[in-house]
């Protein structure tokens, strides 16, 4: 698998979304997504969406972020993965409201 | 080196499968008594592929449910029946597609060697989950509590 290439990133980050990387059987991401929601809905932060294991470019586009994601996931490419391309950084698993919402909005600090 | 391959004990015929026949047989204590064989030997004696005229006539995987036969000292089963369906449900809709019970909480690497570390029940004590929270990366597992 190919790493992302830079082009790809910003153009990513252009979208000012954060991604989430989810899988439909997964107990994390289904107690994440009301979570997800709310800060849509309260912070007017964006989400982009992308299943993993029914569609494979989104498999694809996670697996190229492994570099980001397996640090921040205990090693594995974990789910559910929040990948903001601003600041090519990943939150990952089950967390709690104010931890997501500090971390989506922290602002880039590399 | 022969890598990973299949072995039968020759009195008992238990299967084995690892990079070295083991000496003395788990299942029946035999000394020296495991022989190579066939992966397709290995796959008709466990019963998940049949055989018949040279052709084979059936792959099944014998589901045992991923948690329904594991049992142990120092960790139990999530009592939260709708997340073990959950997780369960995907493991076995894995098993379907890919052949192997994948974790349903994390993605596969695309490399078969390394994503041979998801099949459920994984060895889940390596994580940090473990170690610190005292459940395996999906909450489906967790510690006892003394
Ligand atoms: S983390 Fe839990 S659910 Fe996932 S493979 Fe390991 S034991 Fe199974
Ligand atoms: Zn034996």
């Amino acid at each position: 698998m190919q790493p992302l290439h830079k082009k790809e990133r910003i153009m990513m980050a252009e979208k000012k979304q954060i991604i989430m990387f989810w899988g439909r059987r997964c107990p994390h991401c289904r107690a994440m997504e009301p979570i997800v929601q709310k800060l849509e809905e309260e912070e007017g932060i964006k989400f982009e969406r992308l299943e993993v294991w029914e569609n494979k470019e989104n498999a694809d586009k996670m697996r190229a972020l492994a570099e980001i994601i397996k640090p921040a996931c205990g090693g594995y490419l974990g789910t559910p993965a929040f990948y903001d391309p601003n600041r090519n950084g990943a939150l990952c698993g089950e967390k709690p409201y104010e931890t997501l919402r500090d971390w989506a909005l922290a602002k880039i600090d590399e | 080196m022969r890598g990973k391959t299949f072995y039968r004990c020759t009195v008992c015929n238990d299967i084995h499968y690892g990079n070295i026949a083991p000496k003395i047989c788990p299942t029946c204590s035999s000394k020296d008594a495991y022989v190579h064989i066939a992966e397709r030997e290995a796959g008709v004696i466990l019963k998940f592929l049949k055989i018949e005229e040279g052709k084979i006539v059936d792959i099944k995987y014998k589901t045992h449910g991923c948690v329904a036969t594991i049992a142990s000292k120092d960790f139990t089963l999530n009592t939260d029946k709708e997340r073990i369906e959950l997780i369960v449900q995907g493991v076995l809709e894995h098993e379907e597609q890919y052949g192997l019970k994948y974790c349903p909480c994390r993605m596969t690497s695309g490399n078969f060697d390394e994503d041979l570390s998801l099949i459920c029940p994984c060895n889940f004590k390596i994580q940090n989950n473990w170690k610190e929270i005292g459940e395996c990366w999906c909450s489906l597992f967790i510690k006892r509590k003394e």
